[in-house]
């Protein structure tokens, strides 16, 4: 390899290095930059103000304890249903409540968005609701209509 | 014949003095211009060019990454484009991260989905 060859060669690995080193942080910065607490993309996506932040803050942290009561009576529920499935038994009544749990938990979380879709000016409270049914209860509707779609000898059971 | 050839054609041979005189007056007639100042020195310096080796791309790219002025300008206008070019993914990529903290605060399940 010429002389020239080298210090191109050892040039273009001290750029691509330093670029690479350049792209990295600043990418790392921003990111961190733009999640600092849970309500930050809240304040930004929906353009709130101060005093909406505020109040939209206490709801959330109203919330918070009562969804983790919830998480945990879940979790109960489904080592309960565990033990009956390990020991053989029918398992239809704690399958049932376990349903019960999560449905409580889902209503309890949209009234939730709802009382948040409150505290905002109307459009962006609109955006908000329907965002959040989309990005919570979404996964499941597409998934049972995907279900619902399939034929009936692709269906499984 | 011959003695034609010998009037007519050799008479470069037989120089005669009146023809002196008027070769001066042919010189004088047409007069021969003064060389313009250091045409030597330019003549040789396009020689000098012609006979020296053409730089090739590595070779030239080499004198650009050793050059500090070039260098540096190439170094800070990358480090410039890449920052950019960072910053503008991690907007993005940290708008998604903001707002899948912000749902799987309200919703733990989001984020085993």
């Amino acid at each position: 390899m010429s002389r020239a060859a080298k210090t191109v060669l050892v040039g273009g690995v001290v750029l691509a290095a330093v670029a690479w080193v350049a792209y990295v942080c600043a990418m790392h910065l921003c990111a961190r930059q733009m999640a600092t607490d849970d309500l930050s993309w809240l304040k930004r996506e929906f353009r709130l103000s101060d005093s909406e932040m505020q109040r939209i803050r206490q709801l959330h942290e109203g919330y918070l304890p009562k969804c983790r009561e919830m998480c945990g009576k879940i979790a109960e529920k489904q080592s309960e249903l565990e033990a009956v499935l390990a020991s053989g038994e029918a398992p239809d009544v704690k399958l049932t409540e376990l349903g019960v749990l999560r449905a409580e938990c889902q209503a309890q979380m949209l009234r939730h968005f709802q009382e948040v879709s409150r505290a905002m000016p109307p459009e962006q409270g609109k955006r908000y609701l329907s965002e959040m049914q989309k990005l919570t209860l979404g996964t499941h509707q597409d998934l049972e209509r995907s279900m619902g779609e399939m034929p009936a000898s692709g269906h499984g059971h | 014949m011959a003695e034609y050839y010998g009037k007519k054609c050799m008479k470069e041979d037989n120089v005669q003095p009146g023809d002196e005189k008027l070769g001066r007056l042919l010189r004088e007639a047409r007069p021969v211009p003064d060389l313009p100042p250091g045409f030597q020195n330019a003549v040789w310096r396009r020689i000098e060019k012609d006979e020296r080796p053409s730089v090739g791309v590595l070779e030239r790219l080499a004198q650009w990454v050793l050059t500090p002025r070039l260098a540096t300008a190439g170094l800070a206008a990358v480090v410039l484009l890449a920052a950019g070019a960072g910053a503008m993914h991690g907007m993005k990529m940290g708008e998604r991260e903001a707002r899948d903290k912000y749902v799987a605060s309200v919703d733990p399940a989001y984020l085993h989905r």
